[in-house]
């Protein structure tokens, strides 16, 4: 606790880690700021004690003034610069996420056309074809991510709601992961409620959400088993959840486990893929959208992952 | 002798690209409409005027006049103000598709997260309203 505090006080470490100079530096300013404030009030007091003249106490005082705004001056254009900054980034991001991702849905949706082409396709094709998408959606999915975290963080993040089926979308998306899990010797099983539930959020961000809850399972599966997904009336909402007999999360890392870049320490032996943003995405995503999110784990055991929406009536 | 009257719902496109633009022909035909293909916001906005679609699939960043400009313009033209116009870009940002939906866009597709047959879902949605 004392550690981190006189870490805090190291200033010019901190100025340091954000790319700016100690003059531009709000904390740093401050600091000045506030030393200054501090000697010039003992000063003015020494200064009245000896000198009764009025001039030289309007002098002193105008002095003081005068240093204060110089300060603030300064202080403020760092604010400037900072916004500024921000707002540079929010432009720049709009602009990588154009043009990075105008040639990748060229590349989906071409991919899509050979997908529909009913001959002069062989079967090792339509594989490799295969392959491109796969590794065309993981890119997509990656720039996605990214994108979503800066977002989330300049509270830009735009959700069109629509009325949709959650049964409906998660046989979708299952019926995307059923060759991988058979290749993984998993068995996708769905406990599809008799009566339908419609909620009211935004579709495609549900479906990579539900992705990236199946994905992971199967990821973090031990080398064969099952994979169980429910959906459970509570009367007002509805329960989404997904268990797993996978890998699980160790306790320490629990706390974590919905942190920004954050990855479970035994999450790298299974797996090196990944940016560790995708249950921040997630549990941001469902949080938007008047939902919550959580889970229950045993390391060794498996995991059971759950999210809570508003029904629509 | 006068055309026979086509049932087929006419589509323009107004895409710079011309890999996605060629690539969402092919698929809209396939499903049955007629497509046009402007490559610029100004030629698009002729076009609009002249072919009389009946839904207009737009992007937003244009070279000539963005999807931002044509849609306030078509706004204040008799003609297209209640023409369905659907984005389809790839910007993503709440700025964006509130200023979008709020210029009159009937729905707002990010062109990386949806495929050539949900393209086309989302457009007989639209005509079956």
């Amino acid at each position: 606790m004392l550690k981190q505090f006189f870490a805090s006080l190291n200033v010019a470490k901190r100025c340091r880690a954000y790319r700016i100079g100690l003059w531009q530096c709000p904390h740093f300013l401050f600091i000045l700021m506030g030393f200054f404030i501090i000697v010039s009030i003992l000063m003015t007091h020494f200064v009245a004690e000896r000198y009764t003249s009025p001039e030289v106490e309007i002098s002193i005082v105008c002095i003081v003034t005068i240093v204060l705004l110089v300060i603030s001056h300064a202080v403020i254009n760092s604010f400037e610069r900072v916004a500024r900054t921000s707002q540079l980034k929010s432009e720049f991001i709009s602009i990588i996420s154009h043009e990075l991702r105008n040639p990748l849905s060229s590349i989906k949706w071409q991919v899509d056309l050979l997908n529909g082409a009913k001959q002069g396709i062989g079967d090792a094709e339509r594989k490799s074809i295969t392959i491109i998408a796969e590794q065309n959606e993981r890119m997509i999915r990656m720039i996605n991510d990214l994108l979503d975290v800066s977002r989330i963080e300049d509270r830009a993040f735009g959700l069109s709601p629509e009325v949709f089926s959650l049964s409906d979308l998660t046989t979708q998306v299952l019926g995307k992961y059923e060759g991988f899990a058979k290749a993984s010797n998993l068995k996708l099983i769905f406990n599809r409620p008799k009566s339908d539930f419609k909620v009211k959020a935004d579709e495609i961000q549900f479906r990579a959400v539900i992705s990236r809850f199946v994905d992971n399972a199967i990821r973090y599966s031990a080398a064969s088993g099952e994979i169980i997904l429910t959906i459970e009336d509570l009367g007002e909402r509805v329960r989404w959840s997904i268990a797993d007999q996978g890998v699980g999360i160790p306790a320490q890392d629990v706390q974590h486990i919905f942190s920004k870049f954050f990855r479970a320490s035994n999450a790298l032996r299974y797996q090196t893929e990944g940016l560790g943003i995708g249950l921040y995405v997630t549990k941001n995503i469902i949080e938007l959208s008047g939902g919550s999110i959580g889970f229950n784990t045993i390391e060794g055991r498996g995991s059971t992952f759950y999210f809570i929406l508003p029904k629509q009536k | 002798m006068a055309d026979a009257p086509s049932e087929k719902k006419r589509i323009l496109v107004v895409e710079d690209d011309a890999a996605l633009s060629m690539a969402l022909s092919v698929k809209l035909k396939e499903a049955g409409f007629e497509v046009f293909i402007a490559s610029d916001g100004e030629t698009g906005f002729r076009m609009a005027e002249e072919k009389r679609p009946d839904l207009i699939l737009l992007d937003l960043i244009l070279p000539r006049k963005n999807g931002f400009k044509f849609m306030e313009e078509a706004r204040s033209k008799i003609d297209l103000k209640n023409l369905p116009v659907v984005v389809l870009t790839n910007l993503e940002s709440s700025y964006d598709i509130e200023r979008a939906l709020t210029l009159g866009a009937t729905a707002y597709l990010v062109k990386a997260n949806y495929s050539l047959s949900e393209v086309a879902k989302k457009i007989i949605q639209i005509f079956a309203k």
